[in-house]
């Protein structure tokens, strides 16, 4: 069996060291240059989440004070962790809410684990609640069962240490994807206008992209979207719902918390959903005939000084007085 | 943990560094053994006790087996601890399959409440621990090695964490006298072991996950197969992806042992570039072939009986060896076409030389375009999800009216990339074909080496996609 040797022609440890010298002062001037190329170009680092993250936070769930936070980017980019633990002093926040994902399978897989007695607040709206989108988070909870290991936790707490400084540990930034668009007609990569800590909270700049134009592709892609998976009857949808009750008397057996919340939208957003999912007929339905906790922006007017330059979401300026105006207004309400 | 992970790095760093600082080859050995075990754990600290228990009983049975001078009674032993190991390996990683299998013929045969239920989990890499532990007890009995009375020596040589996931599978005959003698600090084999590592993560990360397993996922996991052009691009994307995630995870292992002093087998030699299919397997995964080779196809009696039995026994071979990289369909019809592969070639070599046809620039030629399209498309059957989207991949391929120029026109960047890559990647293969890749690192001028490294260490920083498993590592 042929063997890997080294038969070096000489030089020994002072050409070994050469080299290393030399491969660290390349590698490391590439890496300088191109850091610096990015950032000329207004790119900024931000911890990048992946299945790894998302299951960082969840492994952080214990105990009666975990106040987790589920649901999609209204929930990621406008709650404050900081802002609920001053609110809730003894509380231990957790954000697990997914960009672009409805979280009714993390509410199944966090029902399903006996060790979870905290408080779950659940943004999830009458769309978001129709059985099509259960799935939409599951991805997520099969990796924190099956592949998340210790190992993998030490892996992505040192990645969260470099993302937090470098621009070109972004894998949309990668060194790929900038010949593409320099070789083809393809569009150079976005200057992104969100960054995330290592907790998971989101935040959004929205000096760095035009509102209007957000809000329009939102308005486009609600439209398809409904299009696509047109709104079931309020009584196929109600009915469908039943296993919801059944997760939420779970944790509550347990001693846990379920507060279903919908965000405030506006303008095409709002329209849009309330033409689909008319709020007497269905949200609100769900929440007094499964004798639910819920809170929907329609019913409060706490959010009347906030902006929301997508008609969606909040800028990151004013995320801290969204989740105080949010959280007291919930405890106001004996929600709490 | 995977070499392609932070954590891997850090645990590296630590490592290499207490073994060097740790003066006592045995207090040396001792932090190799446990650092084989936490990286072993750090997958699923469950089935430790697996590895650490099958070991040990090897080691002890096979202490016994040599000091037993009776060939007969020796044989009954070994007969014991083969049964032990292939038992272990086929309740762990065949049970499932076995089960399922059975489920089928009885719905088949109309007994649909006859139904067996299973879902046995399978270890990471017990195919490679079991066949260390198998070469070395038949070893032990066949070739009368000295068997070891160190019982951490023996789990060392098993659990040795550069090889243990992945191979490549070695034997005792090369690690014996390594693990028993205290390995020297020599500076320059230290950086070339680093410039393997350098080298191994460049073919992991930005070949095969960077370039081949973004058009090779986009074509395998889609349910139709209808155009040519893209079946073909898919195909040739797994057989790069496939060669740079399983090379560079053995180049990476062969780099992290020689760091710690160790030298392992070369595993990959060009093997793209093989002329024919004996060549392909004395190229390609070179440890497991010759582990077959030595220990299943000349125990069946090798070519030394008739053509039919010669034949028989490739087939039997090659099928095993399929069924050894998984327990699916996809993998068992895979090594049987390599076993007919093989066949083929026998049968085209008595053809040649019957009517005194020798090797010339055209037959070589030829006989490498056939090899590699052959190649190529068993690895259709290798990576489909199931053998029915296989022969669908590869009826595209092979039917004329499935291609359009059309579609040749509208490839996406990414495939034209990919396209480029390997045919670099093939054009190196067939350069260095009988060059292996220590006398190219170590004939390299130290300001070449250096920048070379630089510059992979540069694209690898800035390739950073998914983290994805090596493919071998579920063997």
């Amino acid at each position: 069996m042929r063997l890997f040797t080294s038969s070096s022609k000489g030089g020994g440890a002072r050409r070994g060291w050469s080299v290393i010298l030399l491969a660290a002062v390349v590698w490391l001037s590439g890496v300088w240059l191109y850091e610096g190329y990015l950032r000329d170009q207004g790119h900024l680092p931000s911890i990048i989440d992946s299945p790894q993250l998302w299951a960082q936070e969840r492994s952080r769930i214990e105990g009666a004070d975990a106040v987790v936070f589920i649901g999609a980017s209204r929930t990621l980019y406008g709650i404050d962790l900081q802002t609920v633990e001053q609110v809730m002093p003894a509380s231990k926040p957790v954000m697990l809410a997914l960009n672009g994902a409805y979280p009714m399978a993390t509410l199944q897989a966090l029902a399903d684990d006996p060790a979870f007695n905290g408080t779950l607040l659940v943004d999830v709206d009458a769309r978001g609640l129709s059985e099509s989108n259960w799935d939409a988070q599951a991805a997520k909870n099969q990796y924190f069962e099956h592949d998340w290991t210790p190992i993998w936790a030490v892996h992505r707490r040192l990645l969260n240490e470099l993302q937090r400084h470098w621009v070109f540990l972004t894998p949309r930034l990668g060194l790929f994807s900038l010949l593409k668009s320099a070789i083809t007609d393809a569009p150079a990569p976005f200057l992104a206008h969100d960054t995330l800590s290592a907790r998971r909270e989101g935040f959004l700049n929205f000096d760095r992209v035009s509102g209007a134009g957000l809000a329009e592709m939102f308005r486009v892609g609600l439209v398809e979207d409904l299009a696509l998976h047109p709104p079931p009857s309020a009584a196929h949808w109600l009915r469908a719902l039943a296993p919801v009750k059944k997760w939420v008397q779970k944790i509550e057996a347990r001693g846990g918390r379920v507060i279903f919340f919908v965000p405030p939208v506006s303008g095409h957003q709002a329209t849009l959903a309330e033409a689909a999912y008319p709020f007497a007929q269905y949200w609100q339905r769900f929440i007094t005939e499964y004798n639910l906790v819920g809170w929907h922006y329609r019913e409060s007017n706490v959010f009347s000084a906030i902006e929301l330059p997508d008609q969606s979401h909040v800028d990151a300026r004013q995320k801290a007085e969204y989740t105080r105006l949010l959280l007291m207004d919930l405890k106001r309400r004996g929600n709490l | 943990m995977q070499f392609d992970s932070l954590a891997f790095l850090a645990f590296f760093l630590i490592i290499a560094a207490l073994y060097w600082w740790v003066p006592a080859w045995n207090q040396r050995k001792n932090v190799l053994l446990a650092a084989s075990y936490v990286f072993y754990a750090g997958w699923n600290p469950y089935f430790l006790p697996l590895l650490v228990t099958t070991s040990l009983i090897d080691w002890r049975l096979a202490l016994h087996m040599g000091s037993i001078p009776s060939q007969g009674r020796r044989k009954k032993w070994l007969i014991a601890i083969c049964t032990m190991n292939l038992a272990v390996l086929g309740y762990f990683k065949y049970a499932n399959f076995f089960m399922d299998n059975i489920n089928s013929l009885t719905t088949f045969m109309g007994l649909p409440n006859f139904s067996f239920q299973s879902s046995v989990a399978l270890p990471i890499c017990i195919s490679f621990y079991i066949f260390h532990s198998l070469s070395y007890c038949i070893d032990v009995y066949r070739v009368g090695i000295r068997p070891t009375a160190s019982w951490r020596d023996y789990l060392l040589y098993v659990a040795f964490f550069p090889q243990l996931v992945a191979g490549p599978i070695v034997r005792w005959t090369t690690m014996g006298q390594q693990i028993e003698t205290p390995r020297p600090f020599v500076a320059d084999r230290f950086v070339v072991g680093i410039a393997l590592m350098v080298v191994g993560l460049f073919q992991k990360i930005v070949l095969a996950d960077g370039i081949f397993a973004p058009v090779a996922n986009a074509q395998f996991d889609q349910n139709t197969f209808d155009t040519g052009v893209s079946v073909w691009m898919g195909a040739l994307a797994f057989t790069g992806q496939i060669f740079c995630d399983f090379a560079g995870y053995t180049t990476c292992a062969i780099g992290a042992a020689l760091v710690l002093g160790f030298r392992l087998p070369v595993n990959f030699q060009s093997p793209y570039a093989a002329i024919g299919f004996s060549d392909f397997w004395r190229r390609w995964h070179i440890s497991l072939s010759s582990w077959l080779r030595d220990y299943l196809y000349i125990p069946l009696g090798g070519n030394r009986g008739s053509a039919s039995t010669t034949a028989r026994n490739l087939v039997i071979t090659m099928l095993l060896g399929g069924l050894w990289h998984g327990a699916a369909w996809t993998f068992v019809v895979w090594g049987l076409l390599h076993g007919l592969f093989l066949l083929l070639e026998r049968g085209v070599k008595q053809f040649a030389d019957t009517r005194g046809i020798g090797p010339s620039a055209v037959t070589k030629s030829l006989g490498w375009c056939v090899t590699l399209l052959a190649v190529v498309t068993a690895w259709v059957f290798f990576r489909a999800e199931d053998l029915g989207s296989a022969v669908a991949m590869v009826t595209t391929m092979y039917t004329v009216s499935s291609f359009a120029l059309a579609d040749l026109l509208n490839i996406d960047f990414e495939s034209w990339w990919m396209l480029v890559v390997f045919m670099a990647l093939l054009g190196q293969q067939l350069i260095t074909r009988d060059r292996p890749l220590q006398a190219l690192v170590d004939n390299l001028s130290w300001p070449v080496l250096g920048v070379m490294l630089g510059a992979m260490l540069f694209l690898i920083s800035t390739t950073t996609g998914q983290t994805n498993a090596f493919i071998y590592f579920q063997f």
